[in-house]
C-alpha cells in the first residue's frame, strides 16, 4: 500500500506518527530484501520469514535456534552468514557427552606438569606457583572461548545442540545471554565482539525452556516445490529445466510416502548431481536409473525395501 | 466503537499468547514492540514473522502461531476450524456417548473440580489438570494441555537419566584431568587418583498400547505419553493392539502429531473394535518378541484389561513375555477410580506375572509411573 493512500484523511499529528512508523517498516523491508538478495547471491534461497528472523538476529544481537528435519539447510544458514558478512565460521559439533573441556577451554596439563617440575627448585610459594601454572599461557582455546575472543564478530555454529545433555545446555546459558565465560582460575572473560550465534537442532529431544528463551526461534520446513526448484537450479547450474522440475516433483511426492527418513534438500541436490553425471535428461523413461540411484535419496534399509519398482512407477505416473 | 491504542493491542496479543501456553518474558515483549516500532501494522506478513520469531519456542508453538495471530488480529477472517483433529476426536467421543464421559458442562466442571486438588487453587491451571481424571477433560483446550503435559512427562524421564560419567573416589576409569588437578599438591604425581563411573543406562522400554473401543476416551493422552517415551529413548519400541497387534514405533517417532494421528487412524481402525489382549500378546510373542525384547527390557502395557480372550491364555502369554524381559508394568486407566476393581480371574492368572500394576487415569498417575521408571536403573 502506498504511504500517501494510508495517510489520506488523517489529522496532522496522526500523519506524523504513522509516517514515522511506515518509514520504520519501509527501512525494515529494505533490510530484509537486501539480505534476501545477498543470501540468494551466496547460493542460499531463503523465505521472507527466515530472512526476517535473520534481520532480527542481527538487530537484536540474539542467538538463533533453528529446528527442522535433517537435510533442510539448517547448518547452511551459518555457513552462508559467514560468507555474506565476510567473517570466520567457528563450529562446535555437539555430541552425547560433550563437556566444557571440549567446548570452552582446557588446561595444557603436560606443560603445567613440566612447569611444576621446573619450579620445584625455586623459592616461589605454593600460591605463586599455582598462579603461574593457571595463566593464559597454559590455556587451550576451544570453539566457544575462541568465538568470544575474536575482534571481528564471527558466526558461531553450535550444531545439533539436541545431542548434548542438559548439563552442557545449562552451561551455554551464560554464553548466550551475557556473552561471557567464567573460568574459575582466571575469572570472567567478556566477549571482545558479540558473535552471531546459530544453534541447530533436529528435535531428537526437548531443549530446556531457559535455552529457548534466550534465542530467536525458526522452524525450517521442507521447501515447497517452487523454492526447491530454485535451490536445485541455483546449486546445480548445468541442469536442464525439464529434468529439474521432474526431480523436484518426484522428491516432493516421495516425501509424502511413508518413509522412515524422508529425503531433504541435500538429498535432492545429491540425486540431481548424480542424474546429471549419468547423462539423464528425462526421468520418465529411466525407471531403472531411478532405482539404481535410490541410495542418494534413501538412507535406511527399511526405506530401500519400500522403494520398489512398483512405487517408482506409481510416483512417476502420478507426478511426471 | 472501542478503539485501543496500538501498543495495548500488541500487549493484549502477548497476553493472549501467554494464555495459550506460550512462555513469553518481558524482554520478548519489549523486543516485539521495538521491532514493530510501537506496533502499527502496515505489513501483516512482516509483523507476523517478527512476532513469531520472537515469541515461539518450539515447533508446536510455531505451528499454532499463525492461527492465533489471525484469530486475534483478523477475527473476521476466521471460520471455525472443523478440521481440528483433537476437537473432532473429543466431539466424536461426546456424540458417541461412550460411558463415563460427556454430560452437561456444569456437571463436567463439577467433576473436574471434584477430581482435582482444588486446595492448591493458587498453583494454576496446570496443577488442576495434573490431578484431573482424563475422563472429565472434555474441554478441548484442557485436553490439549493435558496431552502436551503427558508427552512432556515422558520426555522428562530422559532428563532424569543422564548418561554422563561422574567423578567418584572409586570406579572403572581414571579421570586424568581431575587426578592432576587434585594432586597438584603432590607435585602432579597421582597419589590420590580420581575415577569416573558411568551413570546408569536408561531402561529399554517396550510399549504395548491398547487402542480398542473401550480405551477410546483416554487414548489421545496415552498416545502422547507413549509417543514421548518412544521419542525420548531411541531404542524403545511400541506396538498397538485391539483385535490384532501392529508395530507403531515408526509412527510414534513421526515428528508431526497430525501426520502421526491421521496415519494411525487411516490404516488401523483405531478405537472401533473389541479387544483380544491375549491373542495380541501371543502374536507379539510369536513374531516380535525375539527381536524386540532384551533381557533387561521393561514391558509397559497400557490397557484397561477388558479382554474377550480367556484369562488363562492371557496369564500364559504374560508368563512367556516375563521369561524374556526384566519387568512387566501394567498401567490401567480404569484403576484409581471409584468403584473399579480388576476382574478376579484377571488377578488370579495375569497379576502374578506383573511386577507393577498401577493407575494411568491422570497426569499425576503417569508421573508416578515415570518416577518408578527413573528409579528403576541398571548398571552397565
Amino acid at each position: 500500500m502506498m504511504m500517501s493512500s494510508v495517510l489520506t484523511g488523517m489529522s496532522q499529528p496522526f500523519k506524523i506518527y504513522f509516517s514515522s512508523v511506515l518509514m520504520h517498516h519501509s527501512a525494515m523491508k529494505n533490510l530484509i530484501e537486501t539480505l534476501q538478495l545477498k543470501l540468494s547471491n551466496a547460493g542460499y534461497i531463503a523465505d521472507k520469514d527466515l530472512v526476517t528472523t535473520l534481520v532480527l538476529m542481527e538487530q537484536l544481537g540474539r542467538p538463533l535456534l533453528v529446528e527442522g528435519e535433517a537435510g533442510v539447510g539448517k547448518t547452511e544458514i551459518a555457513k552462508v552468514l559467514a560468507k555474506i558478512y565476510d567473517c570466520s565460521l567457528i563450529r562446535l559439533q555437539c555430541y552425547d557427552g560433550l563437556d566444557a573441556n571440549n567446548a570452552v577451554y582446557e588446561w595444557n596439563y603436560t606443560h603445567q606438569l613440566l612447569s611444576i617440575k621446573l619450579l620445584e627448585g625455586s623459592k616461589e610459594s605454593l600460591d605463586q606457583r599455582e598462579a603461574h601454572i593457571f595463566n593464559e599461557e597454559y590455556l587451550l582455546e576451544r570453539p566457544l572461548l575462541k568465538a568470544i575472543r575474536q575482534k571481528t564478530p564471527p558466526v558461531l555454529l553450535i550444531d545439533e545442540i539436541d545431542r548434548t545433555d542438559e548439563a552442557f545446555e545449562a552451561f551455554l546459558l551464560e554464553l548466550l545471554s551475557d556473552f561471557q565465560i567464567t573460568i574459575p582460575e582466571l575469572g570472567t572473560i567478556h566477549a571482545l565482539s558479540v558473535p552471531r550465534v546459530v544453534l541447530t537442532s533436529n528435535g531428537t529431544r526437548e531443549l530446556s525452556d531457559a535455552l529457548r528463551r534466550r534465542c530467536l526461534y525458526h522452524y525450517l520446513d521442507y521447501p515447497d516445490p517452487e523454492k526447491e526448484l530454485l535451490i536445485v537450479r541455483s546449486r546445480i547450474p548445468g541442469i536442464e529445466t525439464n529434468l529439474s522440475k521432474q526431480i523436484v516433483s518426484f522428491v516432493q511426492a516421495l516425501r509424502e510416502s511413508e518413509l522412515r527418513k524422508r529425503p531433504g534438500v541435500a538429498e535432492t541436490l545429491d540425486w540431481s548431481a548424480a542424474l546429471l553425471g549419468l547423462g539423464v535428461n528425462d526421468l520418465k523413461n529411466n525407471i531403472d536409473i531411478i532405482y539404481q540411484t535410490r541410495a542418494c535419496l534413501l538412507k535406511t534399509q527399511d526405506d530401500m525395501t519400500i522403494f520398489a519398482r512398483t512405487l517408482i512407477n506409481r510416483l512417476v505416473d502420478a507426478v511426471l | 466503537m472501542n478503539i485501543q491504542p496500538p501498543d495495548s493491542r500488541l500487549i493484549g496479543f502477548i497476553h493472549h499468547l501467554r494464555h495459550e501456553g506460550f512462555v513469553i518474558g518481558i524482554q520478548e515483549t519489549i523486543d516485539s514492540m521495538t521491532m514493530l516500532n510501537s506496533s502499527y501494522n502496515p505489513d501483516e506478513s512482516l509483523s507476523r514473522h517478527i512476532i513469531r520469531s520472537l515469541t515461539c519456542r518450539d515447533h508446536a508453538e510455531w505451528q499454532r502461531f499463525d492461527e492465533l495471530f489471525s484469530a486475534y488480529w483478523f477475527p473476521y477472517r476466521i471460520k471455525k476450524n472443523e478440521s481440528n483433529m483433537m476437537a473432532s476426536i473429543y466431539a466424536r467421543q461426546r456424540r458417541g456417548g461412550i460411558a463415563g464421559i460427556g454430560g452437561s458442562s456444569k456437571e463436567h466442571i463439577d467433576k473436574l473440580m471434584e477430581s482435582a486438588d482444588i486446595s492448591g487453587a493458587g498453583a494454576g491451571r496446570q496443577r488442576t489438570i495434573s490431578k484431573a481424571d482424563f475422563r472429565f477433560l472434555n474441554d478441548a483446550r484442557a485436553a490439549r494441555e493435558a496431552e502436551r503435559q503427558a508427552e512432556r512427562l515422558a520426555l522428562l524421564l530422559r532428563k532424569k537419566l543422564k548418561r554422563r560419567r561422574v567423578i567418584t573416589t572409586h570406579g572403572d576409569k581414571i579421570d586424568i584431568r581431575k587426578s592432576l588437578r587434585s594432586n597438584l599438591k603432590f607435585g602432579g604425581l597421582p597419589v590420590k587418583p580420581a575415577y569416573t563411573q558411568r551413570r546408569r543406562e536408561p531402561p529399554h522400554i517396550i510399549i504395548l498400547h491398547d487402542v480398542s473401543h473401550s480405551m477410546a476416551w483416554n487414548n489421545p493422552l496415552l498416545f502422547r505419553f507413549a509417543r514421548g517415551i518412544v521419542r525420548a529413548f531411541p531404542a524403545s519400541e511400541a506396538f498397538a493392539f485391539h483385535t490384532r497387534l501392529f508395530c507403531v514405533t515408526g509412527l510414534y517417532r513421526e515428528r508431526s502429531l497430525e501426520i502421526m494421528r491421521s496415519r494411525l487412524e487411516a490404516s488401523n481402525h483405531l478405537w472401533l473394535g473389541g479387544t483380544c489382549i491375549a491373542d495380541s500378546l501371543a502374536y507379539f510373542n510369536k513374531h516380535h518378541a525375539r527381536q524386540a525384547v532384551r533381557h533387561d527390557s521393561i514391558i509397559m502395557i497400557l490397557s484397561d484389561g477388558f479382554d474377550t480372550n480367556d484369562p488363562k491364555q492371557l496369564g500364559s502369554e504374560l508368563e512367556n513375555i516375563k521369561s524374556r524381559a526384566r519387568q512387566i508394568i501394567w498401567l490401567n486407566p480404569m484403576l484409581g477410580r471409584d468403584g473399579f476393581a480388576p476382574d478376579e480371574t484377571f488377578m488370579q492368572f495375569a497379576a502374578p506375572h506383573i511386577d507393577r500394576f498401577a493407575p494411568a487415569h491422570s497426569l499425576a498417575a503417569l508421573e508416578d509411573a515415570i518416577r518408578y521408571l527413573a528409579g528403576y536403573r541398571k548398571r552397565i
